[in-house]
């Protein structure tokens, strides 16, 4: 067997820079080289760890390589890396929950979020996930996902809400 | 489609031009001018930054503009198409962004989410046609958007067609746009051949409600006239009444539980039955769409939602009303303001039991979610716990558990708090009832002027008893109705399902096949838009043995799933000695199609029902027969019960190269004249797969065989192998012909296979 297949794909920070592709996506520069454009970056803890080992894709999803930390990163390609993934993974922050309806399971919420109003459609209970430190994360029927980093945090009203759906 | 353009004069445009609104009309005006109409537009729900809002994609016969309304320095992003050399789609997590391909860079146009998919893949396409040079869409096909959300579930994820609002999954009804009083007429309508037993019933019941009514009358003569005038010779007559009418609402209670039960049971028989012989008739394709637990539940358990309404529900309701019209003429007959006052709290308590019993469900479904997480746990760590112990994670799965049962007890305590608060306001809302009784009806006998006995304020107080019930019962009444329209609903939704293959009109007679097969030009896909098998042309020879190979996903199961006529195909056709398949009648087809599947399914009952599931009339030698010629009589015989085994769920536990076999007697039984063989070989020891190649080989003899199988050397025998590769094909050949390519795709197949047995035999 060959060795450990996984390291080798971890990119030296201080060997790379991230550049935004002017076609779309990012490009990976290796040793000031251009090494690989068109890139998508994907996060491999999206939820829990959003901002350590991003992986870039190419077009044919084929991994390029591996970022151990975004903050290992140097400013300009730290910067270009996190505009792309706030876009890629647009995960609206919920400030406030004006009302819940839920008819058989399914419910409409008016939310009150860091990117506008909104309201939405949840289709079942196990689209509300509870995570570690009160944080709740739910996923809309379109598959678009919403944050609520500490539900105790909102006010009671929401709180009241949210607790009655959960 | 006319839309008024810009200029105020129709012009043609596409289909899915959305409207524009007046606001975004005039700014738009402003941007481009008069000169110019736009062709195409379309409506995202997310700005360029990002931020919810209403973002605009429009496209005139020169350029693409994107309207972001309040957008921080990207409310206008401004292309001209002859600069445009295509548009790319990328997908993201959740959003997509609509690109402009330029020569030397892209520009970002729409962001969007994945409910503005399609909208904006149809505007897509419009937009490539006024390109001057277009080029392929990048990330953009028909049909295709997004990847599912959740690659790994088939869950059905579905809008209502109505509304346009998301149906929840688990009741596949969009509960907004059910139509109540339809469905429940359409419900009462089964009720009409049993009209005079509900006719009955309902008589029975009134006569109930009747005699009910007579008893608070005698306790009002007894306490004025027996004891009130110490008329002692009219006691055994009013105890005989109150005897009697005790002994009729006992009697007629008990006539009409029976009579609605066995009317209940009736109906809800004749559905199910009705329900299941649907069922057999529809097609493969539905069965496809639908979960098996969805479709489990609509046979047992909507059915019986629907028996309680249709028995009960319904007849209660009316007693109920009658009863309270009943009690509140009596009443008000008796004395009218009397009656006015006790009965003042009543749209109070009707109100609060409405408000509580919503309240309540919330918290009951709240109880029950924490409930079953308990269990889901214990049903996980349990099975598991070898893992837990070897891992010594024991600490851990006590505190998961101990949070959730904290958890749970939590939610309990919270319930009963509404229950605590629950019973005793509505106890003390009826005890007001009682008390202006006691209080204004006292002082109306004290003042002796109204005519107001004492025997009329004891009737009055066990009126109002009376009356509590139906006011409760009533104030649920609307929750028993939305239940029973959402079950009635989803059953009408299977018996209106018609099923997609239809038997021919004129079939045409095919008493024995000869077994020519030929695909002619066939184009399908379990999804219309997109298709699985492309523009498929072969002919099968009469008794020829047909291998075909491909990697998975190249559409082998799919081709033998069109030869069965599980599917119609969409574009093309499939003959059999020359007759579209669509002109054979199903049974013809049916029973003389064999088949022995992938995962060999057998029916709970004996060995030799299930050898002989094709022909139930078959002899007990010719199921031995059968079996032999299977390679599975020697192990029938070591069963403990022979031939007589129960096997199938709960019955005798076989191998899988045991039930493979049987199936394979099966087919031998059935004796068809096409065989399908699917994958028969795959995951047995190498022992059985000799037997089962054997029997395999038995049973091809004589018909045509269309068989799959991912070991290639299995397929030695067939006399040609079509290679299917992304539902297209790609080589078809006799084994050596194909072999003899060195850079085919069978060819490489056939290595790569050989590569990994040699890793096998190293390994293992």
């Amino acid at each position: 067997m060959s060795g450990n297949p996984g390291n080798d794909r971890i990119l030296n920070p201080s060997e790379i820079r991230i550049a935004r592709d002017p076609f779309g996506g990012l490009t990976l520069f290796r040793a000031g080289q251009e090494s690989a454009s068109g890139l998508k970056p994907v996060r491999a803890f999206p939820l829990t760890a959003p901002d350590r080992y991003i992986s870039l894709v190419d077009r044919e999803n084929r991994e390029v390589g591996v970022i151990r930390d975004l903050h290992e990163l140097d400013s300009s390609s730290k910067r270009v890396l996190q505009e792309e993934l706030e876009l890629a993974y647009l995960m609206p922050k919920i400030l406030q929950i004006r009302s819940v309806v839920s008819v058989h399971g399914m419910t409409t919420w008016e939310l009150e979020t860091d990117r506008g109003p909104r309201t939405i459609y949840v289709r079942e209970r196990t689209d509300i996930r509870r995570l570690r430190g009160r944080r709740v994360v739910m996923t809309d029927t379109t598959g678009m996902k919403y944050e609520i980093p500490d539900w105790r945090a909102l006010d009671l009203r929401s709180q009241e809400l949210l607790e009655q759906e959960m | 489609m006319q839309v008024a353009d810009l200029n105020g004069a129709p012009r043609e445009t596409g289909d899915n031009q959305s409207e524009i609104p007046e606001h975004v009309r005039e700014r738009l005006t402003e941007r481009i001018g008069d000169k110019e109409a736009i062709r195409v537009a379309c409506e995202s729900d997310l700005l360029l930054t990002g931020r919810f809002g209403s973002a605009w994609l429009v496209s005139t016969d020169s350029k693409l503009i994107s309207y972001n309304p309040g957008a921080d320095g990207k409310e206008w992003v401004s292309v001209d198409l002859s600069e445009v050399r295509g548009l790319q789609k990328r997908d993201m997590q959740g959003t997509a962004v609509l690109e402009a391909r330029l020569d030397s860079r892209a520009v970002p146009l729409l962001l969007f989410t994945r409910a503005k998919n399609e909208a904006v893949t149809n505007a897509v396409h419009q937009i490539q046609k006024l390109l001057p040079n277009p080029q392929p869409l990048e990330g953009l096909r028909p049909g295709e958007g997004f990847p599912p959300e959740h690659h790994w579930e088939r869950r059905r994820r579905e809008n209502c067609p109505k509304c346009g609002r998301p149906i929840p999954t688990h009741i596949g009804v969009c509960p907004q746009c059910l139509e109540k009083r339809r469905l429940i007429l359409r419900l009462l309508t089964r009720v009409k051949p049993y009209w005079h037993i509900a006719a009955g019933s309902l008589i029975l019941m009134f006569m109930i409600t009747a005699v009910d009514m007579v008893q608070p009358y005698l306790q009002a003569i007894l306490v004025d006239e027996v004891i009130g005038k110490r008329a002692l010779g009219l006691l055994k007559w009013i105890l005989a009444g109150l005897l009697a009418t005790n002994a009729a609402s006992a009697v007629l209670s008990g006539l009409r539980g029976y009579l609605m039960a066995w009317f209940g049971e009736r109906l809800i028989y004749e559905l199910r039955v009705e329900l299941y012989h649907h069922l057999q008739k529809l097609s493969v394709g539905f069965y496809d769409s639908k979960q098996t637990g969805w479709i489990i539940d609509r046979v047992s358990s909507d059915t019986g939602n629907l028996q309680d309404f249709l028995a009960e529900g319904l007849q209660d309701f009316l007693r109920d009303l009658l009863t309270m019209v009943v009690i509140g003429a009596i009443m008000f007959s008796m004395n009218a303001k009397l009656a006015l006052i006790t009965l003042l709290p009543m749209p109070l308590l009707g109100y609060l039991t409405a408000r509580f019993m919503k309240r309540s469900r919330s918290l009951f479904h709240g109880m029950w979610r924490r409930r079953s997480r308990i269990f889901s746990l214990l049903s996980d760590v349990i099975p598991g716990v070898r893992v837990v112990k070897a891992f010594a994670q024991e600490a851990r799965e006590e505190q998961r558990f101990q949070e959730r049962a904290m958890d749970y007890m939590n939610a309990s305590v919270n319930a009963s708090r509404v229950f605590a608060t629950f019973w005793p306001t509505t106890g003390f809302v009826m005890s007001l009832g009682g008390l202006a009784i006691w209080g204004y009806g006292g002082w109306m006998v004290a003042t002796g002027q109204h005519g107001v006995t004492l025997g009329t304020l004891v009737a009055f107080t066990s009126y109002l008893w009376r009356f509590y019930g139906p006011v409760q019962n009533i104030s649920r009444m609307s929750q028993r109705l939305q239940r029973a329209a959402t079950s009635a609903q989803r059953v009408f939704e299977v018996l209106d399902t018609k099923p997609d293959v239809k038997d021919p009109e004129n079939p045409v007679p095919m008493p024995r096949i000869k077994g020519a097969i030929e695909f002619k030009n066939v184009t399908f896909g379990y999804d219309p838009n997109i298709p699985v098998l492309h523009n498929i042309s072969f002919y099968v020879e009469p008794g020829e043995m047909i291998g075909l190979v491909g990697p998975s996903g190249a559409g082998k199961s799919t081709t033998i799933n069109l030869i069965c006529r599980f599917y119609d195909v969409q574009q093309g056709s499939i003959e059999i000695d020359g007759v579209d398949i669509r002109d054979i009648s199903l049974q013809d087809l049916h029973s003389q199609i064999g088949v022995v599947l992938q995962e060999p399914f057998l029916f709970h009952g004996s060995v030799a029902e299930n050898i002989a599931y094709g022909r139930p009339d078959a002899s007990l030698e010719e199921i031995i027969e059968a079996a032999r010629a299977a390679n599975a009589h020697d192990f029938i015989m070591r069963l403990p019960e022979g031939y007589d085994t129960m096997v199938g769920e709960r019955g005798a536990r076989l191998s899988g190269g045991e039930c493979q076999r049987i199936s394979i007697a099966r087919a031998i039984l059935k004796n068809p004249r096409i065989l399908i063989l699917d994958e028969a070989t795959s995951s047995v020891d190498t022992e059985t797969e000799a037997l089962i190649r054997e029997a395999i080989d038995r049973l091809v003899k004589n018909r045509t065989t269309i068989a799959i199988a991912h070991r290639l050397s299995t397929l030695r025998n067939a006399d040609r192998l079509i290679v299917l590769d992304n539902g297209r094909i790609v080589e078809i050949g006799t084994h050596e012909e194909l072999l003899a390519k060195p850079d085919g795709v069978f060819r490489r197949l056939v290595d790569m296979q050989a590569e990994l047995s040699k890793v096998v035999a190293v390994g293992g």
